[in-house]
């Protein structure tokens, strides 16, 4: 299939942007930076263009549907939307750190759809809970959601690492710009789940391994909101427990599938 | 001690009491306990596992288990009252914090006085050669264009006001907080009163009883549902099931009759309960023909016809043979033997698992009994197998949800943005000095941009 070429090339595109975000910062060339924006941008365009063709090719084989139901289609569509999220801040936050980071992550994801068998890349047809307009609903907003997380994670990386300075401000803000959109997005990622859940199974809420992750990821982000409140939590409290909501993010995302079973096992 | 002491005390402790039910420490203290119990919960094995894992542990540990109901947590009496605790913290926090804020909200601005612009960081000054009245005009049309109210007080050679939008923005986090109370209400709403269990009915035949999926306890529901016809599409030229649906006739007493068609991602509703159609199966219709053979002649020794849960003797007189059921899609280790009847053979009050697939007929000769077991001929039929559902609390959750949303959305993305304006009389007659400044209850960069774009509009307006 010709979308799967497209995007093992924008994998390799990705890869070489993260490099040149990575090599700008360590060397503190802007230059290289820059081009590791570049290099982003030509992987983002390839991104949608794989997956549009991938839409279309799933009609071709008369399966016809969006590609946004399995390992290998979620990754893909994860990529597409950091990528697309990150581009878009970076240029009020203009932090290649942040971007060696975020663009590493969009990378790997990329690289793991490729590389794993859990990921299969074969476009197969809907098992029949999932055949409902709900799925893409979800699926868009909980991973608009992932990838402000992605981003707020990177953003807490960096805080962590280069110290709680003055310069340190607009990566904070960052983190919590971030940390909203994403805490928006998961919201209306649960809600819509609930609400499909609801007319597919018959309950909102059945506490399903990936359903009680995705709830606590959300009471994790819950806690950053409320600790900004508080004086008694610094700035690299924040950060780690922005850290923690990722982890718990990419539990939920791959840890739920890989070790515990329910009703999102087939994605 | 008398009643005043009495009364000091009660005091005090409802003030810490209060305090303590109204801190943000304790929201944070039971965010983390929920999200931990669950993420024990996720690990959790089931109540069967849970039972296996407990064996041969001390007493104590089994007891402790059973009173936390450690194999369902999210069902469990401790997790429903930390989640009711949120739901009174919340309340507290509300009440604590509510009124000053309605106060806030109620208030009418007034014009900025001298000092109060003078202490605002991103004020700035501008001198036009506009007068007085060109200045309001302008800065009227600014305020209009911005949609902002305008709040002001004018003297003959000092005009000033305050311009301000999204005042009652400032409850944003109050709405969230009502949404997610009606939420979780809801949820208890729905736990208490409802039941989720399933129902399997067969082609042409009725049913009226639900097996509750907590206790496999059986529930009449007043009615009765009769499934017409059972059908699974599949997708073209595949194999693969796209969709199932079924036809049910809903019948209450004579007058009271309902037909539709339930399929995979579209529910049906009768007298406030939901079906849903979650899955489909295939049952034996009428009797199953069997016949007995010599294991080493392969003659045929014996025939049967048997229900499900029947019992025979074999011509040997002590060998038994029980059938159990019949399974449409029967795996023996990952080896799929497709429609499958099974049974257990007795024999000196040993009990022997005997598989009978319909496509293997040499196949129950793997048991080396004395005599082998054939499937000659048998009818099945589909039967439909509809999740039932009642729960009334889940408007109140749907409504917890859009309104939680919309509070979040309204706290984090739009703000109270005020505007401050003095306009005085310019050193030259006819010029006019204008002092400005901005200021936003979360956006402190919106609130320095917002004073930039005056600038620009009325500089753009004096030229033009």
């Amino acid at each position: 299939m010709e979308s799967n070429l497209v995007l093992s090339v924008v994998t390799f595109i990705y890869g070489l942007s993260a490099l040149s975000y990575i090599t700008g910062t360590v060397f503190n060339k802007s230059k290289i930076a820059n081009f590791g924006f570049f290099l982003l941008i030509a992987g983002l365009t390839g991104n949608f263009a794989g997956f549009i063709l991938r839409w279309i090719e799933s009609y071709q084989l008369g399966i016809g549907r969006i590609p946004l139901s399995d390992m290998y289609e979620s990754l893909v569509f994860f990529a597409l939307s950091g990528a697309f999220m990150y581009a878009l801040v970076s240029k009020r936050f203009n932090r290649p750190a942040v971007g060696s980071v975020v663009v590493t992550i969009i990378f790997l994801a990329m690289a793991y759809a490729g590389i794993s068998p859990s990921a299969d890349s074969a476009i197969k047809p809907l098992m029949p809970a999932l055949r409902s307009n709900w799925l893409t609903v979800h699926v868009i907003t909980c991973f608009i959601g992932y990838s402000g997380f992605a981003i707020s994670f990177a953003a807490s990386l960096i805080i962590l690492f280069t110290g709680d300075t003055d310069k340190g401000r607009d990566l904070d803000e960052l983190n919590y710009k971030m940390i909203i959109y994403g805490f928006l997005f998961l919201s209306l990622g649960i809600i819509t789940g609930a609400v499909w859940a609801d007319s597919a199974w018959g309950r909102y809420w059945s506490w399903d391994p990936k359903e009680t992750w995705s709830l606590i990821t959300w009471f994790v982000y819950a806690i950053v909101l409320h600790a900004r409140y508080m004086k008694t939590f610094k700035r690299k409290t924040i950060a780690w427990l922005s850290i923690i909501g990722f982890i718990a993010v990419l539990f939920t995302y791959f840890g739920v599938n890989q070790l515990l079973s329910g009703l999102h096992s087939y994605a | 001690m008398n009643i005043k002491n009495i009364i000091e005390i009660v005091e005090k402790t409802g003030n810490t009491l209060w305090d303590f039910f109204a801190s943000l420490k304790l929201t944070i203290f039971l965010f983390t306990v929920i999200a931990s119990a669950s993420v024990a919960g996720t690990f959790m094995p089931g109540k069967i596992g849970f039972m296996k894992f407990l064996q041969g542990k001390p007493e104590w540990i089994i007891r402790l288990a059973d009173v936390l109901e450690l194999h369902d947590i999210y069902n469990s009496p401790w997790f429903a009252f930390l989640i009711i605790m949120l739901g009174v913290n919340i309340v507290c926090c509300s009440f604590e914090r509510l009124p000053s804020v309605m106060k806030i909200v109620r208030k009418k601005p007034l014009p900025p006085s001298g000092s109060k612009i003078e202490s605002l960081k991103n004020k700035n000054r501008y001198a036009s050669d506009m007068s007085m009245e060109e200045g309001i005009y302008s800065a009227k049309e600014y305020f209009k264009k911005n949609r902002l109210k305008v709040y002001e007080s004018k003297q003959s050679d000092l005009y000033s006001c305050t311009a301000e939008k999204g005042r009652w923005t400032r409850l944003g986090v109050y709405i969230t907080h009502f949404g997610f109370l009606l939420l979780i209400t809801g949820g208890l709403i729905g736990n208490l009163t409802g039941f989720t269990g399933v129902i399997e009915i067969p082609e042409n035949e009725t049913e009226s009883t639900v097996t509750l999926f907590d206790n496999q306890q059986k529930l009449d529901l007043n009615f009765t549902v009769t499934c017409n016809y059972f059908e699974i599409v599949k997708y073209d030229r595949t194999n693969t099931p796209k969709s199932y649906e079924s036809e049910i006739i809903f019948n209450k007493g004579l007058e009271d009759e309902y037909k539709d068609i339930v399929r995979v991602n579209k529910p049906l509703r009768f007298n406030n309960i939901k079906f849903i159609q979650s899955g489909y199966g295939r049952r034996l219709e009428g009797k199953v023909s069997l016949s007995l053979h010599d294991i080493k002649t392969d003659e045929k020794v014996a025939e049967y016809k048997m229900n499900e849960g029947d019992t025979v003797t074999f011509p040997d007189g002590k060998t038994k043979f029980n059938l159990f059921t019949f399974r449409p899609n029967f795996n023996i280790s990952r080896h799929n033997l497709g429609e499958t009847f099974l049974g257990i053979v007795l024999k000196n009050k040993k009990q022997i698992p005997a598989a009978l697939p319909v496509n293997n007929p040499g196949f129950d000769k793997h048991r080396r009994g004395d005599f082998y077991l054939k499937v000659n001929d048998f009818n099945t039929k589909y039967y439909t197998s509809l999740q039932v559902n009642k729960d009334q609390g889940v408007y109140l959750v749907y409504s917890g949800f859009l309104i939680l949303l919309s509070g979040c959305f309204i706290s984090f993305f739009m703000n109270h943005k005020s505007f401050y304006l003095v306009l005085k009389k310019g050193e030259k007659d006819d010029n006019t000095e204008f002092i400005f400044a901005s200021s936003s209850n979360k956006n402190k960069k919106a609130a320095e941009d917002e004073v930039q774009k005056f600038y620009n509009f009325i500089t753009v307006n004096k030229e033009s």
